[in-house]
């Protein structure tokens, strides 16, 4: 494969975009790659910040506070958890039930949140890169379980996410959710469990052929004795080092000898030739291209990388204010998740996440990403693993939830009151509604396709294109308004909103 | 589907050019579009008969073996349970093994040589939650390393590509919520997944005939062409596969949840889809309390689900080509526990179902007197049936597949 950018030396692809490239064109795509969609006011308000401002800006950093719900639920829980001491079994079943239901709604209300507030365009950005981190350090709902310590694990990524990548290593390897999910504290002297030290080179710094098994084998021994707590004072759950279950003993890890401990081993980790590509390339190919980048390129950038002590931020606005990054042959190409495509079609229509948790969770389900539950601890592979008959099928219907307004009498009562509670919240609306569309149904046809197509499609279409969704809403004015919805509709489920 | 739009390439080694070029390094495992190959469908001979279809059957939650194939013999069991063991009804196949009294369907099949018994299977260091044993069975991997492609995800990646799967049709089918584990590979392949329960959603004609122009309509990116070639795909496969489960009639009575989603497999296969994995679940072995009329219900749907299906393949003279296999992620402790139930144990039985099987019965009476852990051991690993079907019903390597030498069992 050939790039455009192949005349360009190694340490010239990743020099700023020349100002004069800096346009509705470029900002547009820069929007939709580091967050999730591109309308044409934030498209305009970028070209005229300019490139480098506006990148700093998207990752200035925000918080996102524990979700009220799922505080009280973990509350709740803990509560329970007390109230089973000396029962019988049977009361000891009920109240395991409501703790199951508990820690269900916990992590629910998490998910909720979550959508809400990564929906928010200012905050996108930033979260758009803790999805990120979050595919690098994988833990798994299925596994955890608790929606707290899930949240804690993702705002340490949130944190320390923009600062050193090591740094983050560290904090990482003693986040309780990380400990659970790889076994880390079953990892005790004599009989070390090898699954964290093993991801931690495979899967989160190095990649696989920048190490040895012997180094895994005992870099896993560094890692004896890495525990969590249950709920304190201020965290869900935290960190406990517990030393008797720790391994001193001296430990051969890429050919030091030396009594390491965690810590220790992943400083050597980034000591490694592969540590400094390892990010920058898994970054490439979640944000720019599925088709890897080749090494030549990658290397100067690591170098450079690694040399400013693996600082994401550099790291982040190096990368999206590059030349490379702008190269033409990657606009348009690359398959949205389906977190992205639900976010952005929110975005991209004004609208609110429909507020009824189960909901989001059957979408998100059907369409291949459930949130925070990737299949296994590689993460999801994404790209051209997104599309499935059953996942397209299921992008299809979001978009038609979306589009038109759920039957009234469907809802159960549940639903009715999350959907009350957020419209008194000032949340909404949810579907696109006949005002909406008003605005669109004087235009003329041509015009009218055009600017659809331009508002929400990354690239310029074929006239074959346009002309099917021309003629589909060229219709006396009575038809006109179920025909735009129509167009739209099928507009975005075409493969053509599919890319970013 | 009627080709009246401008079609995007002619032949399908042209799309696969164009692609190819635009694409880069993509694996493309060998999608071609159905609107490509539809018109010429007619003229291509049915799928080779000698196909050999896989059809897994999880029974999900931990199935109880030890109330399923009853060692009516041994007095432990007995001691282990006095409520919950079935001293009566029960339907022996052997001098010290019977079924459980609602499993006549399986007797029937035991009995005709279309069912294989393989006893106490497992693995070593065995893991009780749901999560992860299920997850060691799909990626096949000892049980302290964490897997990431399932081991039909492997299969499809390494040992398919020389049959070149070239149809339109899906290599692996799911009736379930979740794409399975076991699907899970490193390349992309084309999956399709049914809903459990009721039909796919029925779309509206109108909605989706617009669909279907902007999806045929030339591509403005190279991705793009990607995409609308498996959106197309996903379109004719859904309307295909919802028609095809539509019409099909059925040479044996299915009942149950089960026997609804086995009924679907029938009518797949039936219908010549050249389809070679197809994944089933049947939910609700969980059984830590008040197990015996759910279990015993479970076993019943079960029985009669698959005594249906195997009936029905034999009827349409297919059963040659398909093999089941009904497995569970883990059996359940042999003492029963306070609330009348069982908690998850480690080893259980595994059925095989096909056409002359080798075996009936393999494996010995399930040992209480030698737990481990207060549970059965395993005498033979799940990765050795794992090698058995790859190695003597899919004609191919298991070392490709499987980490690892597994002896093969004498089962097909």
């Amino acid at each position: 494969m050939s790039f455009a950018y192949g005349n360009m030396s190694p340490r010239q692809t990743w020099q700023p975009l020349p100002s004069d490239q800096w346009n509705t064109d470029t900002a547009a795509h820069l929007l939709r790659r580091i967050g999730f969609s591109a309308r044409p006011a934030d498209v305009q308000q970028a070209v005229n910040v300019g490139l480098q401002a506006t990148v700093k800006d998207a990752f200035k950093g925000r918080e996102f506070d524990v979700p009220t719900k799922t505080w009280e639920a973990e509350l709740e829980i803990q509560h329970l958890r007390r109230g089973m001491r000396n029962q019988d079994e049977k009361t000891r079943q009920e109240l395991q039930k409501k703790i199951q239901r508990a820690e269900r709604e916990a992590f629910s209300e998490f998910a909720m949140a979550w959508f809400d507030f990564a929906r928010q365009p200012e905050n996108s950005a930033q979260e758009k890169y803790v999805l990120f981190l979050e595919s690098m350090f994988v833990v798994a709902h299925s596994k955890v379980k608790r929606g707290g310590v899930l949240y804690e694990h993702q705002n340490l990524l949130r944190r320390e996410g923009f600062g050193s990548y090591r740094d983050l290593a560290k904090s990482v390897s003693r986040s309780p959710a990380m400990i659970q999910y790889l076994d880390l504290n079953r990892s005790v002297k004599g009989t070390p469990n090898e699954n964290f030290a093993r991801e931690l080179m495979e899967l989160f710094t190095l990649g696989e052929g920048n190490y040895t098994e012997q180094d895994v084998k005992e870099a896993a021994r560094a890692f004896t004795g890495y525990n969590y707590t249950g709920n304190t004072d201020y965290y869900f759950s935290e960190f406990r080092f517990n030393p008797h279950s720790y391994d001193d003993g001296p430990k051969t890890v890429f050919g030091r000898t030396g009594r390491w401990n965690g810590d220790e081993i992943i400083e050597m980790v980034f000591e490694q030739p592969g540590a400094k590509l390892f990010l920058p390339r898994e970054l490439c190919l979640f944000y720019l291209s599925e088709t890897p980048v080749p090494d030549l390129y990658l290397d100067y950038l690591g170098d450079e990388w690694a040399k400013r002590d693996f600082d994401q931020r550099w790291l982040l606005q190096t990368v999206f204010t590059s030349q490379l990054f702008f190269a033409p042959e990657f606009r348009g190409e690359l398959i949205k998740s389906p977190i992205h495509y639900y976010i952005g079609l929110c975005q991209d229509m004004n609208l609110d996440i429909y507020p009824v948790p189960q909901r989001l969770e059957g979408q998100l389900r059907s369409m291949g990403q459930s949130f925070q539950n990737p299949p296994n601890v590689r993460g999801w592979l994404g790209g051209k693993h997104w599309i499935t008959a059953s996942s397209l099928s299921a992008r299809q219907q979001l978009v038609r939830n979306l589009l038109y307004p759920p039957n009234e009498k469907r809802l159960n009562a549940d639903e009715k009151m999350r959907i009350e509670e957020a419209i008194e919240d000032d949340k909404g609306p949810f579907h696109v509604d006949q005002e909406r569309l008003e605005p669109l149904l004087n235009k003329d046809s041509p015009d009218l396709i055009n600017h659809l197509c331009r508002y929400f499609l990354p690239k310029e279409q074929t006239e074959e294109f346009k002309e099917q969704l021309i003629v589909h809403v060229r219709v006396p004015p009575r038809q006109r308004s179920e025909r735009v919805r129509q167009a739209l509709l099928a507009l975005l489920q075409s493969p053509a909103y599919q890319l970013s | 589907m009627k080709n009246q739009y401008t079609p995007i390439a002619v032949t399908r080694r042209e799309f696969l050019r164009g692609s190819m070029g635009g694409l880069g390094l993509v694996a493309f495992s060998g999608f071609a579009p159905s609107f490509l190959t539809s018109t010429a469908r007619a003229d291509v001979a049915r799928p080779e008969t000698g196909r050999q279809i896989l059809v897994m059957i999880q029974l999900a939650g931990g199935n109880d073996g030890l109330n399923t194939c009853i060692p009516f013999q041994d007095d432990m069991y007995y001691n282990l349970r006095p409520d919950l063991g079935i001293k009566e009804g029960y339907r022996p196949i052997s001098d010290f093994l019977a079924l459980h009294p609602n499993c006549a369907g399986m007797e029937r099949l035991y009995k005709d040589g279309n069912l294989s018994i393989i006893q106490n299977v497992g693995y070593p260091n065995p893991n009780r939650s749901h999560f992860r044993s299920t997850e060691i069975w799909e990626t096949a991997t000892d049980s302290d390393i964490i897997g990431r492609d399932g081991w039909l995800g492997r299969y499809f990646d390494n040992a398919c590509d020389g049959d070149g799967h070239t149809s339109s049709d899906p290599m692996a089918l799911h009736i379930s919520d979740d794409t399975p584990g076991h699907f899970m590979s490193e390349k992309p392949h084309s999956i399709f997944g049914m809903p459990a329960r009721g039909r796919i959603r029925k779309k509206n004609e109108d909605e989706l005939a617009l669909l279907e122009k902007l999806t045929q309509a030339p591509s403005a990116s190279d991705t793009g062409s990607y995409l609308q070639h498996m959106m197309m795909d996903a379109i004719v496969t859904e309307k295909r596969v919802q028609n095809i489960v539509d019409r099909y009639k059925p040479q044996a009575k299915y009942q149950g949840n089960l026997g609804q989603s086995l009924q679907k497999v029938a009518a797949m296969i039936a219908a010549g889809l050249e389809t070679r994995v197809y994944f089933v679940a049947q939910g609700g072995y969980d059984t830590h309390a008040n197990q015996a009329n759910g279990h015993s219900q479970r076993l019943g749907e079960l029985s009669n689900a698959l005594h249906a299906f195997q009936q029905d393949l034999i009827k349409h003279k297919l059963d040659d080509q398909v093999l089941t296999v009904v497995f569970s992620e883990f059996g359940r402790r042999p003492q029963q526990n306070g609330s009348q139930g069982t908690d998850h144990g480690a080893a259980a039985p595994l059925f095989v179902m096909g056409r002359n099987l080798q075996t009936p019965l393999l494996g010995e009476v399930p040992d209480l007197q030698n737990l481990q852990n207060n549970d059965l051991r395993h005498e033979y690993d799940f990765r050795q049936v794992y090698a058995s079907v790859i190695q003597d019903w899919f004609k191919a390597d298991p070392s490709l597949v499987l980490d690892g030498q597994f002896d093969t069992l004498p089962i097909i």
